[in-house]
């Protein structure tokens, strides 16, 4: 009697004490992530241009993104190195992850702390790494002088190639925490099954295994896909600087031009494509990340 | 299926097998791989202690000097000055709104899964979307050029990855503890403070440190929001890369892998980084 009672009380207090406990991240949220972007996408929609802007509605920004060769072959361009990133990550990541999931005890901890230190480590820092692996007189370089096979040092620095090598760097990462949470949770029991019916390891990889990732598959495309289009740095980095990507135009309209509205109609593509890439990703994998 | 659970596993018997060369194939490209992931982080460190004045592979002889400068210039100073507290404050506010979310969620209710999406969907958009969008709210409400600005946006990555990692430790606390305390008259912050705490301690712990590294190693978000006076390592590291190549650069990245190194030991120790993929 006495005991449900106080069941009740508690059982009621939760219900106060959770809105009490949720109001302050959920106003936090709302005011420094949700307002802040839809802000954004308000003022793409201002006219005006470098240093003044006044409220109003026009599509002039958007026009101008993607009527001009110049701004479209920026988005062009950060889709070609998508292209060129995306199916290696996929490979890399999906082989670690692999390895990561099918290793027992502290080896499988070890690959892991691996994997996570690049990822932590500013993209600043990761940048400076490859300049020193690529430059003229870089360790690539020095190495391959000293083999003999060339005779001058390759220009592996300031083109797309390393552009290319540094982003699957930064994005193996973060697509195989996706895959490692896929793998991981494939149920043994298949793979027994497999085994017992006689498939080969291979055989059983193919029919039982990779199907069953495909979730992590489809969300570690959609991560890459992401990262790809928002990572900054090494782009303007490593790149030749001749061409843009769409997010070194964000960053040039907004702290050298001075054009806002006109950056902030380029963010809110990218704000775009980021919540389709989400949706989609969540659709494939809604049971597993968020239940 | 089963990643680094099993303390005692000792491969068993697969010592006396002919050599798999499918399988020493495969652990031969993920080796490659992993090295390919870690080294351009790991090579920046011995470039640091050159002797010259550019930043040299192979580094000539071995000197210290270019720390010692990173250590006597007030800039750098400064910047780490300014990292530290950042970072400090980040850990500060995203915990104590990670505590509160993840006990709210401890039950079912309705409108859960939505809530939970909202309070991860900062970690799943990319930061130079946060950081301009900070960038034009900032202003509107005075924060612009203040360190608070870009707390808030280290905080937006510290709240959801503090709230998964207590969650998890709280999974495996029994409410029965708790109600146990409360039903003998404690309240509920004295119930968190002496028996829940404790219990999470790990959790806790790893939640401060991720916070820590997050913000400490935070780049495009504190490009849009810095100001020079509130300028923090990476950012100065980045300015210093686009003037120059000065060994300096390399020492105070150094700076930066060392702390960043130490904390992700520390969480290895703690609660490892399963809870960033489970």
């Amino acid at each position: 009697m006495l005991k449900q009672k106080i069941a009740d009380l508690l059982e009621k207090s939760t219900a106060y004490n959770r809105y009490f406990l949720l109001a302050p991240p959920l106003l936090f949220i709302a005011a420094f992530f949700i307002i802040p972007i839809f802000w954004m996408i308000r003022i793409s929609f201002y006219p005006g241009g470098s240093f003044e802007y006044e409220p109003g509605f026009t599509l002039q920004h958007y026009l101008r993104f993607f009527l001009d060769p110049y701004y479209l072959g920026t988005a062009l361009y950060t889709l070609k190195i998508t292209m060129l990133v995306t199916p290696f990550v996929i490979v890399f990541s999906y082989a670690v992850s692999y390895l990561i999931a099918t290793s027992t005890g502290k080896k499988g901890a070890i690959y892991l702390m691996l994997i996570v230190t690049p990822l932590f480590t500013t993209e600043v820092v990761r940048a400076l790494g490859f300049k020193i692996f690529l430059a003229k007189h870089g360790i690539i370089n020095t190495i391959l002088l000293a083999t003999g096979l060339f005779d001058e040092p390759l220009q592996l620095i300031y083109n797309d190639f390393a552009i290319v090598v540094a982003l699957i760097h930064s994005i193996i990462p973060y697509a195989c925490l996706v895959l490692i949470g896929v793998l991981v949770g494939i149920d043994k029991s298949y793979l027994e099954a497999a085994k017992t019916m006689g498939a080969g390891r291979i055989k059983t990889f193919w029919h039982v295994t990779l199907p069953l990732s495909i979730p992590g598959l489809s969300g570690a495309l959609v991560v890459s896909i992401i990262w790809c289009l928002s990572i900054y740095s090494i782009p303007e980095f490593l790149g030749s600087g001749a061409k843009y990507t769409m997010t070194m135009l964000i960053e040039e309209q907004i702290l050298s031009v001075f054009n806002w509205p006109f950056a902030d109609a380029v963010a809110a593509i990218l704000v775009f494509l980021t919540v389709v890439g989400l949706a989609v990703s969540f659709k494939f994998s809604e049971k597993k990340e968020f239940k | 299926m089963q990643a680094s659970e099993n303390q005692s596993g000792k491969p068993s018997g697969s010592r006396q097998m002919p050599i798999d060369w499918p399988d020493v194939g495969f652990k031969v490209f993920c080796f490659v791989i992993l090295a390919y992931l870690v080294l351009p982080v790991i090579m920046v460190i011995p470039t640091a202690f050159t002797e010259s004045v550019r930043i040299t592979f192979p580094p000539q002889g071995f000197s210290l000097k270019w720390f010692q400068k990173f250590f006597t210039n007030p800039l750098w100073l400064n910047a780490f000055k300014n990292s530290l507290i950042i970072a400090v404050s980040t850990c500060v506010i995203s915990i104590g709104l990670a505590i509160p979310t993840s006990l709210a969620f401890r039950k079912r209710f309705p409108g859960k899964f939505t809530l939970r999406l909202i309070i991860l969907m900062p970690w799943f958009v990319p930061e130079i979307l946060i950081g301009i969008g900070l960038l034009m709210f900032v202003p509107k409400i005075g924060l612009y050029g203040n360190y608070l600005s870009v707390i808030i946006a280290h905080t937006l990555w510290g709240l959801p990855i503090s709230f998964l990692i207590i969650s998890t430790g709280l999974n495996s606390v029994d409410p029965a503890l708790e109600e146990a305390a409360q039903t003998m008259g404690s309240n509920s912050l004295r119930v968190f403070f002496e028996v829940t705490a404790p219990l999470i301690k790990n959790a806790l712990v790893s939640a401060v440190l991720f916070c820590f590294v997050l913000s400490f190693n935070e780049f495009v978000m504190s490009y849009f929001l810095c100001t020079p006076d509130i300028m923090t390592l990476p950012i100065n590291i980045w300015s210093m890369l686009r003037t120059g190549f000065s060994p300096i650069v390399a020492a105070s990245s150094t700076v930066v892998i060392l702390i960043t190194l130490g904390e992700l030991v520390l969480i290895s120790r703690f609660i490892g980084f399963q809870t960033l993929y489970k």
